[in-house]
């Protein structure tokens, strides 16, 4: 979840701030066996290099298929690539796993309305930031 | 007219009396200026044909396939034994103390092993040292060999499980001049051409001293051919002992001298000359040949086995390692004698190549296509995108999902619970197919086109369209689910004659032959009946539920006849796979894949089959389906799966059965995998076999090999809960004799049950006797 406030404010200068902790200190924290990989997608993200991280996540969800938070990071990378639909798409995805995480559900909605309004729909757009008022 | 002709005849003999008059000399100047004319046109000919050749593609080289990179990591379920099954297929080779790249050792519960360097679609992964430690069952702990660093996480190179070939069936690993060991020139030289450096292509002294050479040995030892013909016998002409091939090769020669340096011929040589036959698959060059014999690059083998390689060449077939050790072994001792009187190695090496054994490690199967239905179906994917020629001379390497662990065990399972079922039944020819996917990726893990897994031709996973039964069901539920149904909606399980569609009327019955009466809709799905199904499909309207079927991934027209409620549309097992995969991922579609990416012969990416989800039906709909289906196993008729997997796993599935027992189906999902199972005969007679006879049994043998996950499905919000007593459809509390909990989307729970409840059907047994259990079971 944190890794997804980390990407929303550190990439590319275009996201909301919300104060997060350093990456290093959440990884080491974290007991999953896709934290490297989440580490190097993020670190991949931080270069631009978006193809990269999208493999490096694809690798993790593959390892932690069920991991609402990796599900969530992927939207990122798609965001980044300029996929605003499949953003939403893995978003949704990671809010039906995020159970009762209302921090990642929120997260999901902050990128889905992002999406929407690169996308021109402006609607689904107020409707997500609904959502993220009351997740 | 007399006259005409004479004076014809007149102008022909004075013709001829000229043509008499020129010099001998001029007519032999003119021949010969044709013949030299018609020789100069000959040999550019020939020259055309050596750059063309040679400037172009050398070599047509198969597009290699590759199963999926084992990752390892602490905790992940994998015993020492399966990792070096796993390591076998990949090539590696067992050594004591694993030191090279392909190299590991095991001793108890520790796996040493050394990566190979490897392209995957994120760049090179350096080779490096792992130590693994396991504990049971499982990964305890990974480290760096040199480093004793511990590692969470370790990707293996992974094992090439196939090749599309070209007709020819050639292979090789194409190397360049630079990888070439010193030592493999060396002895190649010293055996097959000594003055290759020296000569212009044909060498006299070279033939005297091989006639010279076997006529000391009393055999043939040593060929009079240079490299540089021996090239250009194998690259462009016949084996024919012409005078024409004799002549083309001496020419040819000589013009490839003329074009082309030195290193250039020795490095084409060296992938071209052909070492041994792998099946199908012709071993080419060195590069291939120390993997297929040793386990090894090129610069890992050692003097005895360059000694043996480069004595092949003499004879692949004939002096076959494999084959022929002895007559092998002789040859190779040879061989070294030479290196040794020709000071390409000293005596220490010598002694030492002399005694060491014939250790080849039985031909690695890497090449070979391993895995037939699976390939299948990634050359069949590639198809869309790539000319057939692409795949068999661009050298493409296609990273795939196939798990050859999951791949394995549904091989075995599939081939020994068919015998068995075949012995049990005395029916005989039954055939089956089977697709396990990851359940939330849609990556295919493995595939069985039959029950012999090595048979090729008719892929049953893809090309058997046989009616799915009640394996339709799922859907028609799905579509009444969102269409307002719950759980406990009420449904009669009573007679219905239904217009067929073809101007008859059609009158379903259910398995058993009863009318079960008032059932919950849940109910009336686990225990797969089939009257209350027709008429929830009638309901909620066949179009709807077509568009489900869509919705879920078989994008197909359907007759639109009432049959299709029942399953009497036929699919291949894929497409099954494909519906149950928008199942098992919660209702989103994930377009199952065999393939991740593509990459060039220069490990460039080519083309990336990324993951990708789309959400089609709403979390709640497919929450209350997913739980019916768990009941399905619980209480339904998948029942006896509770002889693999215990009910605590909670797996969710569904029986499929076609009329006359035709068809056996199983379809169902765990924590983290889906798979679909179908059983049947290729002449489409009977099989004596129910879904829970049959495909059950073989679903439940591969997960419970598999140790499939417990299925948790993760509940939505907006889900609820409330007891109902199936036998009176009312809510009740929880402690009524007669209860099951089921999940409402919030606000769907009935006050009350508005319909009277109706008298339950003479045949109808409130509670069922032995025998109705023992048929539940073979539903």
């Amino acid at each position: 979840m944190l890794i997804a406030n980390f990407l929303l404010n550190g990439c590319a200068g275009k996201k909301e701030s919300v104060p997060l902790p350093p990456v290093e200190e959440r990884i080491e924290k974290s007991p999953s066996v896709s934290a490297s990989l989440l580490e190097s997608a993020v670190q991949a993200l931080r270069l631009d290099q978006f193809n990269q991280a999208e493999i490096f996540m694809e690798r993790a969800l593959r390892l932690e298929p069920r991991n609402g938070e990796l599900w969530h990071t992927m939207g990122q990378v798609k965001f980044e690539q300029n996929h605003y639909d499949q953003t939403v798409q893995f978003c949704l995805k990671s809010n039906s796993l995020a159970g009762k995480d209302p921090l990642l559900i929120q997260q999901n909605w902050i990128l889905m309305e992002k999406a929407y309004l690169q996308m021109g729909e402006t609607e689904k757009a107020t409707l997500a930031r609904r959502h993220v008022a009351s997740p | 007219m007399v006259s005409r002709k004479k004076k014809k005849t007149i102008k022909q003999t004075g013709k001829k009396k000229g043509t008499g008059r020129l010099p001998f000399v001029k007519v032999s100047v003119f021949l010969l200026l044709i013949i030299f004319v018609a020789f100069a046109l000959y040999v550019k000919h020939l020259d055309r044909v050596i750059r063309q050749k040679f400037d172009g593609k050398r070599w047509s080289l198969p597009a290699v396939v590759y199963a999926r990179p084992l990752e390892l990591y602490p905790g992940l379920p994998l015993s020492a034994e399966k990792l070096e099954k796993e390591l076998q297929l990949a090539g590696y080779r067992r050594e004591d103390v694993a030191a090279d790249p392909g190299g590991y050792d095991r001793h108890g519960d520790i796996v040493h092993l050394v990566t190979r360097d490897f392209y995957f679609a994120d760049g090179l992964q350096k080779s490096v040292k792992l130590t693994v430690q396991f504990g049971g069952d499982s990964i305890e702990s990974i480290a760096g060999s040199d480093s004793q660093q511990r590692l969470s996480l370790a990707r293996l190179d992974p094992a090439r499980i196939g090749s599309f070939h070209p007709r020819h069936h050639e292979d090789r690993i194409v190397l360049t001049r630079d990888d070439l060991p010193d030592l493999l020139v060396k002895t190649l030289l010293a055996v097959e051409d000594q003055d290759f450096y020296s000569h212009s292509g044909l060498s006299f002294r070279g033939i005297a001293r091989a006639l010279l050479a076997n006529i000391r040995a009393g055999e043939t030892v040593q060929g009079g051919s240079t490299l540089s013909q021996q090239l250009v016998k194998n690259f462009f002409l016949s084996n024919r002992r012409t005078l024409q091939r004799k002549f083309n090769e001496a020419i040819m020669t000589l013009l490839l001298e003329l074009h082309y340096s030195k290193d250039e011929i020795l490095t084409a040589y060296a992938n071209e000359v052909f070492l041994g036959q792998d099946g199908a698959r012709a071993v080419h060059g060195f590069g291939l040949a120390g993997q297929f014999y040793f386990r090894r690059d090129l610069e890992d083998l050692a003097a005895a086995q360059i000694a043996l390689l480069v004595g092949m060449v003499k004879g692949p077939s004939y002096y076959n390692p494999l084959k022929y050790p002895e007559r092998c072994l002789k040859r190779r001792q040879l061989v070294l004698d030479m290196m040794f009187s020709r000071a390409v190695i000293d005596e220490e090496v010598y002694q030492q190549a002399r005694t060491a054994s014939i250790e080849t490690k039985g031909g690695t199967k890497g090449g070979f296509n391993r895995f037939p239905a699976f390939l299948d179906l990634v050359r069949r994917q590639l198809r869309l995108d790539y000319q057939e020629e692409d795949l068999t001379t661009d050298g493409l390497k296609i990273l795939t999902t196939l798990d050859p662990q999951v791949q394995w065990q549904v091989e075995k399972n599939l081939a020994e619970t068919i015998s068995a079922l075949e012995k049990r039944t005395g029916v005989s020819g039954i055939e089956g197919a089977v697709i396990v996917s990851s359940r939330e990726g849609g990556e295919i893990l493995a595939v069985a086109g039959g029950r012999k897994p090595l048979q090729t031709g008719f892929n049953r996973a893809i090309d058997a369209r046989r009616s799915i039964g009640s394996l339709i069901k799922p859907a028609v539920y799905l579509t009444a689910l969102v269409n307002g149904f719950t759980l406990a909606s009420p449904v009669q399980d009573t007679s219905v004659n239904i217009d067929d569609g073809k101007g008859g009327t059609w009158r379903p019955k259910n398995f058993d032959g009863k009318e079960h009466g008032r059932v919950p809709l849940y109910e009336a799905l686990a225990h797969s009946y089939n009257q209350a199904t027709v008429k929830i499909g009638m309901d909620v309207g066949l179009g709807k539920v077509q568009q489900t079927v869509s919705d879920l991934g078989v994008d197909k027209e359907f007759p639109p006849y009432p049959s299709f409620l029942l399953g009497a549309a036929a699919m291949v097992p894929l497409e099954v796979s494909q519906m149950f995969q928008t199942l098992a991922a919660g209702g989103f579609y994930v377009p199952q894949r065999v393939i991740g990416s593509v990459l060039s012969a220069d490990n460039k990416v080519l083309q990336r089959f990324g993951l990708s989800v789309e959400q089609r039906f709403k979390p709640e709909s497919i929450y209350l389906l997913n739980t019916a289906l768990q009941l399905a196993v619980k209480e339904g008729t998948g029942k006896s799966l509770s002889r693999y997997i215990p009910f605590s796993h909670k797996v969710a599935g569904k029986t499929g059965t076609s009329n006359d027992l035709r068809d056996s189906w199983f379809a169902g999902f765990s924590g983290d995998k889906l798979s679909v199972v179908w059983l049947g005969r290729d002449d489409n007679k009977p099989t004596g076999l129910t879904g829970a006879s049959g495909a059950l049994a073989v679903w439940g043998k591969i997960m419970q090999s598999l140790h499939a996950e417990p299925l948790d499905l993760l509940e939505p919000p907006g889900i609820e809960w409330a007891w109902v007593d199936p036998e009176i459809l009312e809510m009740s509390g929880p402690f009524h004799h007669k209860k099951v909990k089921l999940p409402f989307i919030a606000g769907s729970i009935p006050k009350q049950i508005v319909e009277t409840p109706l008298p339950v059907p003479e045949n109808k047994k409130t509670d069922p006797g032995i025998l109705d259990r023992i048929r539940n079971w073979f539903r």
